[in-house]
């Protein structure tokens, strides 16, 4: 019997060491071992007195030891409010050195965990790092108004408080009142609360005080028509849920890690672009936004314009935060052309995209109340108002383009479509109206379109990451980019077929072949890149031989194709 | 004295714990439904809680929207519960009694599915810890917490006393068809209660404390809550008016609320032998009375921001916030409030044709709605007014946060079934002592038999 007990116990000991060990293998992350990447830390991490973030710095390296540029790291904190969590930090990429960095504003106070993950590619494995980092918490933000009656104030959460006092204090004194004082009075007389008659009471339902049948039988209701729902919710569900895939412009907030649907999220957001350079040449670039001598935007400047037309021999910028049209004066400056409505229906504040069509501009006003016709000169020379089909959403146009025969083309980033309106603005037909379950022909985030000399119609799907291109009767008939676009913005054909595409994401401007390949990117840059013309490239357009790449920060950037 | 027929007295005690011993096929089969909403909208944070608040259609410049809606409209039905009843039997309204159960059992399960809004609303809910470790002593958000926190141990203790006599009953009454469960429950809660004179004294002091606390505590709640947007510089919020304005439409709810329910239960329940149209039609007057306060309060408060905000907002252009309300994009809404939250139920309660239990019924649930329906119009357009010269920010609710707020308003219903379930849905002591008091009244006065 001994040996028995013996050889369980030391069965149950070796299968505890096991499983130990097992579990510590696989807390150790992706490739942890492996020799074959590196990732570390670079330098101290140390909230320092009196700054309220922290820089999370690491380094990547390859098996040569060299830096691993443009590769994506996660960063983690451990989170131990309900359970040891990984909760996401952000993402960063790596720099021509390897080194990628985040700030991290703590809400917590003491040392902490760190940990950065590269998920590994084609050419790299999977590498992480735990660090340790004191954060000394947020600092002190609040000030308190300063008002007359300050005497008062400071005095005031003191009484306020004391009042709160006395309630809880009075609180407690009939709680404990009542039940010290109504078992101390019950007496012995009466054994039982008076009935002045009895009750009749009925029977208990099937025999027994408690319908276990019922309530599981109302289980199993639940069970039944619930549990499909709510495997499909947890198993990501349509992405249409909650507004998941159309969050193009708003913030992420609380992102909690351990989430198969975030982590998909992330997944399908990381990308690796070939190091392959489209030979484009700069010719030149204007900025955009100039400061005035008090360090305010000048007059003349444009406020993050969004997009660049060519009309008449002539560039036009779109200035969207001052809604307004400026055009590029012979001294490669910026000049107003049109001063746009401040608010109202009319004004072109928010607007990102303009196009041109027989000798005009065509710019969409955001919500799509009006399309305002503009001559070269500037005079608006009328408005189409386009009559919008019935919407789930405000309509957020995002895209313009008009056909040879003056037929409107908007696409509604909030709705997930293009809308096509007659030249009087009549709504003709709705494309591309699908979500995630259309598949590849469906659009999740249309935002720039164009159309090429055969009239197709080309689409940027920011949020599915694509460029897909429609017939000129609305038919899906390919898709290009997905895998390489991260953030699009707006497409370009020109007259050889070739696609270019701005990647917010990528700092650059991708090309493609009119097949679709991949054929290198123009003006890419990183956080410390090595050509960092472009930092947010918006709208663009191909005029003759040169690219005109219309970027938020940076200006106007014009390259010349080969 | 005139005696109380034994048979009155014994319908009382049967009806009241008619829902704990024969429920009946409508509570199972409403119970799955409430379940089933709650189930979804559990599914619906669960969803929330993994992805964060990007589910949701909150934005960097809407960062409020129907949980901070939800928090302000809930905690506002379960202050209207516990004023009614608290008023009522200060003043000793003789007619409460049958009502003031249900009115301070919602008053809790309100208060408890409004205070869980603003841990919804945080997203990541370990960050409610903030408030405890970086808590400002002037902010109104610290004071909120003081106050709901206050009130609803508060609400607790003012629906436990009159409990007692009533579990006391139950423990000696109901014998084993209550079950082993909640005989435990009756004889460690009612303390021992035996209906003696001291302990009878005793209660009705206690209660009475409790009865006056609790009227101040309900207003210092609503008013810190409005004080949570009055003391912000956002347009529509920044109001002197906040705090009366807030108590207000919370007893204009609350009140609505409580019809609500009593409808609902003595349909279910067939109380219709204590619950009168006399009590609906008091009510009524009551909610007939905050109604067309409110419509002045909110009257006076437009007006005056209808000159504060001429070109405050915009760098030009007159007031926008009141234009988006009266006749921009919110237009819908603030006239359906108008129109359905107070024109149509003011005219219901008012004319004697419609003043019936179904007509106050259904301008109870108009009001209900309307009232979630202004909270949204408080929280959201103030959110959405730019106060930088930039256009309007835009919000619109998403799947998760209508699931959310749909397992809420289920939860309350459901909330008061399963209390029911265990304590009796009508104050059996509060009857037995509002009928001797009648007949007590009613009793020839001995020196009058003399003359």
């Amino acid at each position: 019997m001994r040996a028995t007990t013996r050889v369980l116990l030391a069965a149950l000991l070796l299968g505890l060491g096991l499983a130990f060990g097992a579990g510590t293998a696989l807390a150790d992350g992706p490739g942890l071992g492996s020799a074959q990447t590196r990732i570390e830390t670079l330098g101290p991490i140390q909230q320092t007195p009196g700054q309220h973030s922290i820089t999370l710095s690491v380094r990547l390296t390859g098996a040569d030891s060299r830096p691993v540029p443009g590769a994506r790291v996660s960063f983690f904190v451990l989170t131990t409010v309900f359970g040891d969590r990984l909760m996401k930090l952000g993402d960063a990429l790596t720099d021509t050195t390897g080194a990628a960095s985040l700030v991290y504003t703590p809400g917590q106070v003491g040392v902490q965990t760190g940990v950065a993950r590269f998920a590994g590619d084609d050419h790299y494995p999977a590498a992480q790092t735990t660090f340790k980092f004191d954060a000394l918490g947020p600092v002190e933000r609040h000030h308190n108004a300063e008002f007359g009656l300050e005497t008062v104030r400071s005095g005031l959460p003191l009484a306020i408080g004391g009042l709160v006092l006395v309630f809880w204090g009075l609180l407690g004194f009939v709680a404990l009142r009542t039940v010290r004082g109504i078992p101390a009075f019950a007496g012995a007389s009466s054994p039982r609360v008076p009935a002045r008659m009895p009750l009749p009471v009925p029977a208990p339902e099937h025999g027994r005080a408690f319908p276990a049948r019922r309530m599981a039988a109302a289980l199993a209701l639940l069970l039944v028509v619930v549990a499909p729902v709510a495997w499909w919710q947890l198993n990501g569900g349509s992405g249409s849920s909650g507004g998941v895939s159309l969050s193009t412009g708003s913030t992420r907030w609380g992102t909690n890690d351990h989430a198969p649907g975030m982590e998909a999220a992330h997944e399908s957001k990381r990308v690796q672009l070939p190091d392959k350079t489209f030979p484009a040449t700069l010719v030149e670039t204007t900025p955009a936004m100039a400061l005035g001598p008090e360090g305010n935007l000048s007059a003349a400047s444009a406020n993050l314009p969004a997009d660049v037309a060519m009309l008449d021999g002539k560039t036009f910028v779109l200035d969207t935060n001052r809604g307004r049209i400026l055009g590029i004066t012979g001294d490669n400056e910026l000049s107003p052309v049109m001063e746009g409505e401040w608010t109202g229906e009319a004004s072109l504040r928010g607007a990102t995209a303009m196009t041109t069509h027989e000798g005009r501009l065509y710019v969409p006003t955001v919500g799509g109340e009006n399309v305002l016709v503009i001559a070269s000169y500037g005079r608006v020379e009328g408005a189409v108002q386009p009559v919008m089909p019935k919407s789930r959403k405000p309509v957020n146009i995002s895209g313009i383009a008009v056909t040879r025969r003056g037929d409107l083309l908007l696409s509604d980033t909030a709705n997930r479509r293009v809308l096509r309106f007659d030249r009087d603005g009549a709504f003709l037909d709705t494309i591309g109206d699908a979500d995630s379950t259309a598949g590849e022909a469906g659009l999740l985030g249309p935002a720039g379109i164009t159309l090429d000399d055969a009239g197709n119609l080309w689409v940027v799907d920011t949020v599915g990451q694509a460029v897909k291109q429609f017939s000129p009767e609305g038919d899906f008939l390919r898709s290009v980019g997905a895998g390489l676009l991260g953030e699009p913005r707006a497409v370009a054909v020109s007259r050889r077929g070739d696609i270019f595409v701005t990647d917010d994401s990528a700092m650059a401007v991708l090309a493609f072949a009119a097949d679709g390949s991949y054929l290198g990117a123009v003006g890419a840059g990183g956080p410390a890149g090595s050509d960092p013309q472009l930092q947010a490239p918006h709208g663009l357009r191909v005029d003759a031989d040169e690219l005109y790449v219309m970027d938020r920060f940076a200006g106007l950037v014009v390259y010349r194709l080969p | 004295m005139v005696a109380i027929p034994h048979s009155e007295r014994v319908d009382v005690n049967a009806a009241a714990v008619k829902p704990i011993l024969q429920p009946g096929q409508l509570f199972w089969m409403l119970a799955a439904l409430f379940g089933l909403i709650i189930f979804a909208g559990g599914v619906a944070y669960m969803q929330q809680f993994r992805e964060g608040l990007e589910v949701t259609g909150l934005n960097q410049r809407v960062t409020w929207g129907f949980y901070i809606s939800d928090m302000v409209f809930f905690i506002g039905i379960s202050y209207g519960g516990a004023l009614t009843s608290a008023i009522l039997r200060l003043t000793g309204a003789p007619w409460r009694a049958p009502l003031t159960r249900m009115a301070e059992a919602m008053a809790v399960v309100s208060l408890v599915i409004g205070g869980l809004f603003p841990i919804i609303d945080l997203g990541r809910p370990e960050n409610m810890m903030n408030l405890f470790l970086y808590g400002q002593v002037g902010s109104p958000v610290l004071w909120d917490v003081v106050a709901i926190s206050t009130y609803m141990a508060t609400s607790m203790v003012f629906f436990y006393l009159p409990l007692i006599p009533d579990l006391a009953y139950c423990r000696d009454h109901l014998g084993p068809a209550a079950g082993r469960l909640r005989h435990i429950v009756y004889s460690r809660l009612s303390l021992n209660w035996r209906g003696t004179s001291r302990q009878k004294r005793l209660l009705e002091q206690n209660m009475t404390i409790i009865a006056i606390a609790i009227i101040p505590l309900a207003v210092s709640v609503h008013s810190v809550l409005s004080w949570l947007f009055g003391v912000t510089l956002r347009p529509g919020w920044n109001s002197t008016i906040f705090g009366p304005y807030f108590v207000l439409g919370a007893m204009y709810s609350g009140v609505a609320a409580v019809i609500l329910v009593l409808a609902g239960f003595r349909k279910a329940y067939h109380l219709e032998a204590f619950i009168g149209a006399q009590h609906f039609k008091n009510l009524a007057n009551i909610l007939l009375v905050l109604g067309v306060g409110y419509g002045y309060f909110m009257f006076a408060e437009l007006l005056t921001e209808g000159y504060k905000m001429d070109g405050f907002v915009h760098e030009e252009g007159p007031g926008a916030l009141l234009h988006e309300l009266m006749q921009g994009r919110y237009a819908a809404l603030f006239w359906s409030f108008v129109t359905f939250g107070l024109f149509i139920p003011v005219a219901l309660i008012s004319i004697p044709k419609t003043r019936t239990i179904p007509g106050i019924a259904i301008a109870s649930t108009l009001i209900v709605v309307g009232m979630w329906l202004k909270r949204v119009i408080i929280v959201v357009p103030s959110m959405a007014a730019p106060i930088m010269p930039v256009e309007w920010a835009t919000y619109w609710p998403s799947k998760v946060e209508v699931a959310i707020t749909l397992a809420a308003a289920a939860a309350i219903p459901l909330g008061l079934m399963l209390f029911f379930r265990i304590f009796p849905i009508i104050s059996i002591y509060e009857m037995e002592e509002a009928a001797e008091a009648e007949a007590h009244r009613l009793a020839p006065h001995p020196a009058e038999e003399a003359h």
